[in-house]
């Protein structure tokens, strides 16, 4: 076990390193800077204000300050907010972030798994199909298309729920289904399929022949085994959500960390950038590793632990 | 399996051969559609009709006008174009850069196999998708897109994110093909191992490319229309289907509710995947005699 997280802690220090790299030369790459106003100031003035951020060291130099900068997770100000601390901004944003991603994880997953089960336990019934048609409707619909959907129906018809913001318990529902039918759909998908799977396995034939009903089969038996599929995918599944992540923020006005990533890319505010791409590498690494420790649990005898 | 098909296997049989068959139509219909724009009487690029702003679908706009009048009927099938380009680019992308990937990993050493597939697990790891995002910022407002090519790095941007799935495919068939019998044939009869991947398991690998490409093509279609959808992607005087609802979701609001912006260009593109998703289904059931789902 001790051998299996050091190589795993190395490999995800190498990733974030990395992606550290990539992302300080990639923005360092674009035209204009933070700076860069409507009105252009004096040249002596953008000199001094560039100074003042050591932006006019040569770009190793700055690299390495900002490398040393994240080790200590002191980044310094803000470029375009200037009062503001990027770890203020950061710690701000970030708990509304997981609170909406994580419940959005937890709740397509558990749905995802349920739908799943009801879909094998009657395969080929109208609940099969509908679960099928759910999960091929979920992975196919763009989600501003749900958004859109949900919040002229819930809110502007309805009026039932807001329609953006981030006040109320209220005002979570709209976004967290939006961004939990994508998982939704992808873990019902490998559930049904794992579970018909392994239903016409041996140990199974087994159960029934000792009289289990087949729902307690399909749940006690055969959900272990047909869920190592699901945890594999936790990683991506989790990829894809903190990207759904972006346009959801953007539609229902939340003030998690992907508005400030979007808004800090178009101008330039380099510090807060790097900020949100370093702690999405990192909560992704997170996720995987329990999605790996997840598989070891469910599947012992792989546990040679790569 | 526990319960038994029986009761439904005839017409659920039926429904499986029609949809595909279905989704092939509606796709047709779109490429035709989106190679012919240009000749089609739509309305001009940059006619505008304050009159007419965000008026209801009717005879004279089908899908009803925008904020600035425009007919949306029109910029949804040039959307098409666009959002069909990309999608194509970026997996032509893919292809070359995940098959070539794929077949070098899979038909060299166990080394240089080793240090490639580990190359392509650091890619995976990585939240490619902010990256492609910072990439993206860098390209709008610079050099390339002032002298037109925005249009052209974005689309080889795109395949650059699902390149991955692609060479981890096509490396393990790579592999489990040069192990074939045919293979060590053609190794006895004195073929160079360059040779054997070019005429022996290249040809072979062809259906198994095929069924990935169904795979990301709706995914990268999609990620255009989420750049474009954030602002990021593809830039006005072009529209795509993701920019479309990008101008919808700007005039949404609860007194004046413009469903059709939102709801059509959306669904164009809904159908598209939806379509793609299923033929890339029915073939991989056909393809793949163990799929449980057949």
């Amino acid at each position: 076990m001790t051998p299996f997280l050091v190589r795993r802690f190395a490999s995800a220090t190498l990733t974030i390193w990395a992606v550290f790299t990539l992302s300080f030369f990639i923005i360092r790459s674009a035209p204009g800077g933070p700076f860069d106003l409507e009105r252009e100031p004096a040249p002596d003035i953008k000199a001094a204000i560039e100074a003042r951020y050591d932006l006019d060291l040569p770009l190793w130099k700055q690299y390495v300050q900002q490398g040393w900068l994240w080790l200590t997770l002191d980044p310094g100000p803000s470029l375009r907010q200037p009062d503001h601390d990027v770890a203020t901004i950061l710690s701000q944003g970030f708990p509304v972030s997981v609170l909406l991603g994580g419940w959005a994880l937890v709740t397509g997953i558990l749905a995802g798994l349920a739908l799943g089960i009801l879909s094998a336990w009657r395969p080929g019934s109208w609940i099969d199909r509908s679960v099928v048609l759910f999960a091929s409707l979920g992975i196919s619909l763009p989600m501003y298309l749900i958004a859109g959907l949900l919040i002229m129906t819930f809110s502007f018809h309805w009026k039932l729920l807001p329609p953006a913001g981030w006040t109320s318990l209220a005002s979570l529902v709209l976004p967290m289904t939006c961004l939990a039918l994508a998982p939704a759909a992808q873990v019902a998908r490998l559930t049904r399929s794992g579970l018909l799977e392994t239903s016409s396995e041996d140990f199974a034939r087994t159960a029934k022949a000792k009289g289990r009903s087949p729902l307690s089969i399909l749940i006690l038996h055969c959900l272990r085994p047909a869920s190592i599929p699901v945890a594999s995918t936790l990683g991506p599944t989790a990829a894809a959500l903190l990207t759904g992540s972006l346009v959801v923020e953007q539609i229902f006005a939340i003030p998690g960390i992907g508005m400030h990533f979007v808004q800090g890319a178009m101008n330039r505010d380099y510090p807060l950038v790097l900020g949100v791409v370093l702690l999405y590498t990192v909560l992704l690494q997170v996720l995987t590793l329990i999605g790996d420790l997840l598989i070891m649990w469910l599947d012992p005898r792989g546990s040679d632990m790569r | 399996m526990i319960a038994s098909l029986q009761p439904h296997k005839s017409r659920w049989r039926q429904t499986r051969k029609t949809l595909p068959v279905l989704s092939l139509a509606w796709l047709t219909l779109v490429v035709l559609i989106s190679i012919l724009t240009p000749a089609l009487p739509l309305e001009p690029i940059d006619s505008v009709d304050p009159e007419q702003a965000i008026s209801a679908p009717s005879i004279h706009h089908w899908f009803g006008t925008d904020v600035l009048g425009r007919d949306l009927f029109s910029r949804i099938l040039r959307g098409s174009r666009i959002s069909l380009a990309c999608a194509l680019a970026g997996a032509a992308t893919a292809l070359l850069v995940g098959v070539a990937w794929g077949l070098i990993a899979g038909g060299g050493s166990r080394q240089r196999d080793n240090v490639m597939m580990r190359f392509v697990d650091l890619v995976d790891s990585i939240p490619l998708v902010f990256l492609v995002i910072l990439v993206a910022s860098v390209v709008r407002g610079s050099v390339i897109e002032e002298s037109g090519g925005g249009l052209g790095v974005f689309f080889v941007i795109l395949g650059f994110v699902y390149w991955t799935p692609m060479a981890r495919v096509v490396r393990g068939e790579t592999i489990s093909l040069a192990n074939r019998e045919w293979a060590l044939a053609a190794t006895a009869l004195g073929s160079s191992p360059q040779r054997i991947l070019r005429k022996e398991i290249l040809p072979n690998l062809v259906p198994t490319i095929l069924v990935t490409l169904t795979l990301i093509i709706p995914r990268v279609l999609l990620f255009e229309a989420f750049l474009s959808f954030l602002g990021l992607g593809v830039q006005s005087p072009h529209v795509s289907w993701g920019t479309l609802a990008r101008d919808a979701f700007e005039v949404l609001n609860p007194v004046n509710t413009a469903w059709w912006l939102v709801l059509y260009p959306s669904l164009v593109l809904a159908m598209s995947l939806l379509a793609l998703n299923i033929i890339g289904d029915a073939l991989r059931s056909d393809l793949d005699p163990k799929d449980a789902t057949k």
